[in-house]
């Protein structure tokens, strides 16, 4: 039998059992339409992570205490100074920018309005960090942090409880007590599934006020950028010698680039995806329980029609081609409608939860492969069955 | 034509062993038409199962056109059912939910002939049976007759070397019954071998010759119009189901 005979048999067929076939549809459809659907979360938090580090550009390098050395042998751990990153400043010549960070807790306060949020301690490096997400006014300098100058940027939500829309710049704040003016105010993140993004609540104070506000001058990272992308080896052993020299040479410092964690963030973020997907495979599962549990039903009923056909000269080929063709048209109509219910599905996730799903070529291709994967596996059995009926016995049959 | 040796068949149910036929021997010459008579129970249904290619002998050799059968795997036995053996079953055995055209088709789909040349032969073959008017409708809009006359199309469309009839008249009126074996009398004198499983001996009688089976042997032989001769022996087959 050509594969067109086959086709136009099972979809004949099909017909014939109209609320049965689109009761047994239904199942598949809900299967593949939860694939794409949790699949379109996984991947659109992974667009996310990674447009957000590719905005950090390539040829950064990120120097931080080694926390899993601490971890795993017990070893003292090196801490980073404002006084490594001028080190790297000065003996790097790969190293274009260096820039600090530290965070810490502190109350700032407005009025009667106070909050205690987390500040970011940093230098004027954080202007190419968080380029173009600041809303209005200006990053820090190096002078403001060389002679501790009391400026303030502030998260946006942060400026919004104080100041409303506009017109905090120039305005003093009150942070650990001191007075500081705003001279800058960072655009709102949004909203993520957790609630509010807590960067929006917090503020970004020159390092050399650490030391006062924290009681310590201890630095948690420090950001290098590379004169150029095809440095970035280079600067991280520069840094790395620096580093040994300062602290010895058992010291130990984790100096990873933004493209190694672009990549390990990458791959997270795809486990992350497959296993969502594989949540909404195991709908997919029971909908092929489903189409199988037809397919017996099916073969059943028609046993005398396969007794027909063996009669006239059907082999078991034949046979088994019928019966597994239906089950696969039903999986793969399943998985064409599925899909586009999935992807609608994808749509009002994002405009409900406001998380951004994005249905990638990667899942669709994930969906129909296991649409037809699943028709093929569980109408293999009841084909099978039909297949190996006695024509004798079959022809009997009432 | 048919060369069946020995026929033995022992249906193993488990516990006991059930000879259905024991130890059959038949002989058939192109263009005849052989009517195998018997009562119910008596083998003749295993018979025409294994003279029709669905089913294989447990021992003895049969062979058909020249070619041994009985050792051929089901799929060699399938493309023998297709290509040489047209059936014609007692209750029609048509597909219910397609047309008589498709029904009648049936058979060249898996002899792999394609579309419009399929269509055109099956549309001969009802022209043969005088239903090519009828050729749209489903069996249940048929008549008994009709459907029988389909079911005989069916067989004939890929131009057997053998028709084998299962009581062919055993669901119709006496009006359609002699139609329908009006129709097998045609094919006969068109040099088609039929062979006809049936117990009622009027039917039997239009035979050129006939076979008698009982508990599995053939108990008499003779030419179909010998068959009236002795109705006592018929009598007891009336009315039973085969």
């Amino acid at each position: 039998m050509t594969f067109f005979e086959c086709m136009r048999l099972a979809l004949a067929s099909l017909r014939t059992n109209k609320l049965r076939s689109a009761l047994t549809l239904l199942g598949i459809v809900i299967g593949i339409a939860s694939v794409i659907a949790m699949m379109s979360i996984g991947e659109g938090g992974r667009k996310l992570v990674s447009m957000e580090l590719a905005g950090l550009g390539s040829d950064l390098i990120f120097v931080q205490p080694d926390y899993t050395a601490e971890a795993i042998s017990g070893a003292r751990r090196k801490s980073l100074t404002y006084e490594d990153a001028e080190a790297i400043r000065k003996w790097c010549p790969a190293v274009a920018g260096v820039s600090v960070q530290r965070v810490g807790m502190v109350t700032v306060k407005y009025g009667t309005d106070r909050y205690n949020t987390s500040a970011t301690f940093t230098d004027e490096g954080l202007s190419t960090m968080y380029q173009g997400r600041l809303k209005e006014g200006r990053f820090l300098q190096e002078l403001d942090v060389r002679i501790q100058r009391p400026v303030v940027i502030l998260g946006g939500s942060l400026a919004n409880k104080f100041f409303g829309e506009s017109g905090a710049i120039g305005e003093k704040v009150k942070v650990n007590g001191q007075s500081f003016s705003v001279i800058g105010v960072m655009k709102e993140e949004g909203r993520t599934i957790f609630g509010e993004n807590p960067s929006d609540m917090s503020v970004y104070l020159p390092i050399t006020h650490s030391k006062r506000m924290t009681g310590s001058d201890e630095v948690a990272f420090i950001y290098c950028e590379a004169r150029d992308t095809s440095q970035v080896r280079e600067a991280m052993d520069q840094i790395k010698r620096v580093l040994a020299q300062r602290h010895g040479k058992d010291a130990s410092f984790s100096v990873i680039s933004s493209a190694s964690i672009l990549e390990v963030t990458e791959t997270v973020a795809r486990i992350f995806t497959v296993i969502l997907g594989g949540i909404g495979g195991i709908s997919l599962l029971v909908g092929g329980i489903g189409v199988m549990n037809i397919m017996l039903v099916s073969v059943t009923e028609r046993t005398r029609e396969v007794g027909i056909r063996k009669a006239v000269g059907a082999k078991k080929g034949d046979i088994l081609k019928q019966f597994l063709f239906e089950a696969i048209s039903l999986c793969l109509v399943g998985g064409a409608i599925g899909i586009l219910l999935g992807w609608a599905l994808a749509a009002l996730i994002a405009k409900i939860a406001k998380w951004p799903t994005y249905v990638s070529l990667f899942s669709i291709a994930v969906a129909v492969i296991s649409a037809s994967f699943s028709g093929v596996v569980f109408g293999v059995y009841p084909a099978y069955k039909a297949a190996n009926l006695d024509p004798i016995e079959a022809l009997r049959y009432e | 034509m048919i060369n069946a040796k020995d026929i033995e068949k022992v249906y193993d149910t488990g516990a006991i062993q059930v000879a259905a036929l024991r130890g059959v021997s038949l002989k058939v010459e192109r263009g005849e038409s052989v009517a195998i008579i018997g009562p119910s129970g008596s083998g003749k249904s295993t018979l025409m199962n294994i003279l029709g290619c669905l089913d294989r002998p447990t021992s003895g050799t049969y062979s058909l056109d020249g070619r041994e059968v009985s050792t051929l795997s089901d799929d060699e036995l399938a493309e023998i059912r297709n290509k040489k053996i047209g059936f014609v079953f007692q209750t029609f055995n048509l597909l219910p939910r397609a047309t008589a055209l498709e029904n009648v088709e049936l058979p060249l789909v898996y002899s792999g002939v394609q579309g419009s040349v399929r269509r055109k032969r099956a549309l001969s073959a009802l022209e043969k049976v005088g239903l090519a008017d009828r050729a749209h409708h489903r069996p249940n809009e048929l008549s008994g007759g009709q459907a029988q006359r389909v079911a005989i199309a069916r067989a004939l469309v890929t131009e057997p070397a053998i028709i084998l009839a299962d009581e062919p008249t055993g669901n119709l009126d006496t009006k359609s019954g002699l139609e329908v074996m009006r129709i097998l009398r045609e094919l006969h004198e068109q040099g088609i071998t039929i062979i006809l499983v049936t117990h009622n001996p009027e039917i039997a009688a239009m035979a050129d010759r006939f076979v008698e089976i009982r508990d599995g042997l053939i108990v008499r032989e003779g030419n179909g119009s010998d068959i009236l001769e002795r109705p006592a022996g018929a009598e007891e087959g009336k009315g039973g189901a085969s």
